[in-house]
């Protein structure tokens, strides 16, 4: 990816600062003192998952499972009230001698509507939280950022932390190889 | 890994020492008061004695041939099925006016019992297998406990004798000449026959020890020469072992616990009882590393990883085991075959009461449907958040929990085959004695394994996978 180029009238902005680092080890060094720092919208990359960064980085627990569990619950309550409705209200019919609403007949299908409520809760409620999708970001901007997919660790800190005044000098004392401002065009 | 600490087991203490012989003698005292128990309940019994001939066994079979023909109205199926079916059904009638405790309450109490543990031992067994069929990494630092508790197969290899001996007080189809008026037990004869069945015994029993011992052997020689050669050998084994296991099991539940209805089958019983055993047995390995991690002993090599993954596995066989129960209700319900729904008809109020000190028969649903509820909404809203599993102390509520009511399951299969003109409750503490006695033996057991060696797999080519693991 090329460095933005000065068009006349696009305006120039930075989106926030890159830090370089070589080892998991010492990205979760950065990542805890980022953290303690008192940055709010900053954000690791890493070539594989680093375990324990979560921690390192003070992410607080996802909500996901309390969504999947509230959606599993109405998609058993939905499904039993649906054969109720259906078998024992709307369209009577008597199968295999049971009584109109038999529960033990009904309990495959509301095993599988919680199936099917959770798993598309689970997976749209992962876009949503991640705000997914998202083509693009500008750390996409820097050259260096590239080997994010092989063997470098980068710390990134949003130009809109209200911190991000001190963002450069900070990372910098973090021991980074490299530290770079990337800017972002606003046509 | 990364940041983390990284755990040195030597740091760690590995061997019971001084707490092994505390340990042994623990649970020989539980199985002492056991036995006490079981004794002042004997007394109790007054002219209910053992020695009391047990009738003419073959009598109860004679009408069994029209037994289910005629079963599809309620009442007269379960009697018939009552009369011709179950092992019990034999004995209890016809001596009325013993004491206390019906005439070989005790024996069913001791089979529900042997059942349970030795289903803790198989599942101890299986997870032992599974480690080295899966090539598991994170189970590394609890394999050498689970190697102890499966040690114990060899322990209730020797209990089994009791039943050899006396069997054909539980199960009707081991009766001389039970078949010969009983077309289904005629046809079912080639299993069903006692040549057979104490062959089956002796050979998974000799089967299982042989396995459990193989296992132990390597896994102990590594601790010394931490060659990797051991592992290897015990990967080849295991995929052979595991098929012989789930055969084995599977016909193991059928000869001891469905066979106690001969005339009823399900195909699905066995993996029933391996899921319901091993859920208890992830609880019991829970209990044991809490236990062992209280006194001092693997204080670091276990860690909330490791029981965040038992809690997992624990809740997995719970939600598995009530899929396979409910699959089996499910069908049997809605075929509504006379020949299938006798077993669930005697759990549902047949002629035993479970009420104490009535004759009313109708506390049988009532306990079916709370027996349903305690294997599944308790333990699914206890364990199922992360924070409960990586939690020692909520966890290990929930798992002795899940160890209680696998007791109540081995209740459920076992208890409604006695032929009892009284509650079948009133008895309850010869079942508990039995606990004891047969618990007591199998915690002896398993400090005895235990202590032989160190705690922890010490030269495992994957034990520091296995220290460093952690869920994300």
């Amino acid at each position: 990816m090329h460095a933005p180029a000065t068009q006349p009238r696009a305006q120039v902005k930075e989106a926030g600062v890159l830090a370089e680092f070589d080892t998991d080890e010492a990205i979760m060094e950065a990542a805890t003192k980022v953290r303690d720092a008192g940055f709010t919208r900053w954000d690791c990359h890493t070539p594989f998952p680093v375990h324990g960064l979560d921690g390192a980085m003070g992410i607080r627990q996802t909500i996901l499972p309390w969504l999947v569990l509230g959606a599993g619950l109405t998609g058993v309550c939905a499904a039993c009230l649906m054969q109720w409705w259906m078998n024992a209200v709307d369209y009577q019919f008597v199968v295999s001698g049971k009584p109109m609403w038999s529960l033990p007949a009904n309990v495959p299908i509301m095993f599988e509507v919680m199936v099917l409520f959770s798993g598309l809760t689970a997976f749209g409620a992962m876009f949503a939280l991640n705000g997914l999708p998202l083509w693009y970001k500008p750390q996409f901007r820097s050259e260096r950022f590239r080997r994010v997919t092989d063997d470098k660790f980068f710390v990134w800190v949003d130009a809109r932390d209200p911190k991000y005044g001190e963002a450069t000098a900070f990372l910098s004392g973090l021991g980074s190889n490299h530290v770079e401002t990337v800017k972002e065009v606003i046509e | 890994m990364a940041g983390k600490q990284v755990i040195d087991v030597t740091t760690n203490r590995r061997h019971l020492e001084g707490l092994g012989t505390t340990g042994i003698g623990v649970g020989l005292v539980i199985c002492v008061v056991g036995i006490i128990l079981a004794l002042i309940m004997n007394s109790v019994a007054g002219d209910g004695g053992h020695s009391e001939d047990h009738g003419d066994h073959s009598a109860a079979t004679h009408e069994a041939g029209e037994t289910h023909t005629d079963g599809h109205d309620k009442d007269a199926g379960h009697t018939d099925g009552h009369d011709g079916g179950e092992g019990a059904g034999g004995h209890g009638g016809g001596h009325g006016g013993h004491g206390y405790i019906d005439q070989y309450h005790w024996l069913h109490s001791y089979l529900m019992n042997f059942c349970y543990f030795t289903g803790i031992a198989l599942a101890a067994l299986f997870f032992v297998l599974l480690h080295h069929l899966a090539k598991a990494g994170w189970s590394t630092v609890v394999r050498r406990l689970a190697e102890g508790v499966a040690a114990n197969i060899i322990l209730m290899g020797l209990l089994s004798i009791p039943l050899l001996l006396w069997g054909d007080h539980v199960w009707l189809w081991l009766v001389e000449g039970a078949a010969e008026h009983d077309a289904l037990l005629k046809s079912k004869e080639p299993f069903l026959n006692k040549t057979a069945w104490v062959v089956f015994t002796v050979a998974v029993f000799g089967i299982w020890s042989a396995l459990v011992l193989v296992y132990r052997h390597f896994s102990i020689r590594q601790d010394v020469d931490g060659d990797v050669k051991h592992t290897h050998v015990l990967q080849k084994i295991a995929p052979p072992a595991m098929i012989f296991f789930a055969l084995s099991i599977t016909f193991f539940a059928f000869y001891y616990l469905m066979s106690l209805d001969a005339h009823w089958f399900s195909t699905i019983f066995g993996v029933l009882f391996f899921g319901g055993s091993l859920m208890a047995f992830m609880a019991f390995l829970t209990i044991l590393c809490v236990i062992l991690q209280k006194q001092g002993l693997l204080s670091t090599a276990i860690t909330n990883d490791h029981y965040h993954d038992m809690g997992k596995l624990m809740f997995a066989f719970m939600v598995f085991w009530t899929y396979c129960a409910f699959s089996q209700y499910m069908l049997i319900w809605y075929g509504n075959i006379p020949e299938e729904t006798g077993w669930f008809l005697l759990r549902q109020g047949g002629e035993q009461s479970i009420i104490p000190f009535t004759s009313d028969p109708t506390g049988w649903i009532t306990f079916s449907l709370l027996f349903f509820v305690g294997h599944f909404f308790v333990p699914f809203f206890c364990i199922l958040s992360r924070h409960v599993k990586r939690s020692k102390t909520a966890l290990s509520v929930g798992a002795g929990w899940i160890l209680f009511i696998h007791w109540v399951d081995m209740y459920y299969l076992v208890m409604p085959h006695v032929r009892s003109e009284h509650a079948i409750t009133e008895q309850i503490l010869i079942d508990v004695a039995f606990f004891l006695g047969i618990g007591g033996l199998f915690v002896a057991g398993t400090v005895f394994w235990l202590r032989q060696a160190s705690l922890i797999a010490e030269k495992d080519p994957r034990l520091t996978e296995s220290l460093a693991f952690e869920n994300v």
